[in-house]
């Protein structure tokens, strides 16, 4: 069973190690120095930002990933996404996690849409985007510089209305998401 | 058709692999064509195919083609 812990301090060491793991870090705008200071410092950060929220992603009780929301916006009814799948034997579950937060995002916190932005190349997310009901709207041209060269971020969008009509087969995963 | 020319049918499908492939031990990640992002798209083409609703320890067992049979098995889908 899938459930989904809020980040909390003796999180971070693993919440490092997966973000520096190459199959993390590859579609991530930064590559981060593996530095437990500097992970604490922004846990600070994100921890005194309501507009931030992040949850370890349990399978039986054990992490296996991270999956959050940003740019929180109860006036505009609208948040963003982040997700990986950190240890590599439930990468088969990648597939399997989003919908959980989708009927919290729509139906418990009401939102009238999420946002998604996959670097490209990292086609592997954004046909789990595809798959739950996202569609591409936008090409941000030559957004990020990494490894020596520019990378276009494709832009997606989930409404409510779509996740309401066109995604009953995934109602059914709900999960409690602790918001404090 | 027969269930199990249905199930070997979406593999070939989901994995984008010659029907003639799709043996017993078939096996996620034996091959690259079977990685994380097909095995959701074969989950979900075992659900809309047989009308079911895999859990997430079955999504996370389903390891091979042999293993797809005894899993939707327990559905009550007859092979």
């Amino acid at each position: 069973m899938l459930s989904f812990k809020r980040l909390a301090q003796d999180d971070l060491e693993q919440v490092l190690e997966w973000r520096t793991s190459e199959h993390v870090t590859q579609y991530m705008y930064t590559d981060i120095e593996k530095n437990i200071d500097n992970q604490r410092r922004w846990f600070q950060r994100i921890s005194q930002d309501p507009s931030q929220h992040y949850w370890i992603i349990q399978y039986k009780g054990e992490s296996i990933g991270l999956i959050s929301m940003y740019e929180l916006s109860k006036l505009h009814r609208r948040a963003s996404l982040g997700f990986y799948i950190g240890d590599l034997n439930y990468a088969r579950l990648a597939g399997h996690v989003h919908a959980y937060l989708y009927n919290f995002a729509f139906f418990q916190l009401g939102l009238n849409k999420l946002c998604a932005e996959v670097m490209e190349g990292n086609d592997g997310m954004m046909a789990i985007h595809k798959h739950h009901g996202f569609t591409h709207e936008a090409t941000y041209k030559q957004h990020i510089y990494k490894y020596d060269r520019f990378h276009d971020v494709y832009y997606l969008e989930l409404m409510a209305s779509t996740w309401l009509e066109q995604c009953k087969k995934f109602h059914r995963f709900t999960a409690e998401f602790a918001m404090e | 058709m027969e269930n199990e020319q249905k199930l070997r049918n979406i593999f070939a499908e989901a994995l984008q692999i010659n029907i003639g492939l799709v043996v017993d031990d078939l096996t996620y990640n034996a091959i690259p064509e079977w990685d994380s992002i097909a095995h959701m798209t074969l989950i979900a083409e075992i659900d809309n195919a047989f009308d079911t609703m895999l859990d997430t320890d079955d999504v996370l067992d389903m390891s091979s083609f042999a293993k797809a049979k005894e899993i939707l098995a327990k559905y009550d889908v007859q092979f």
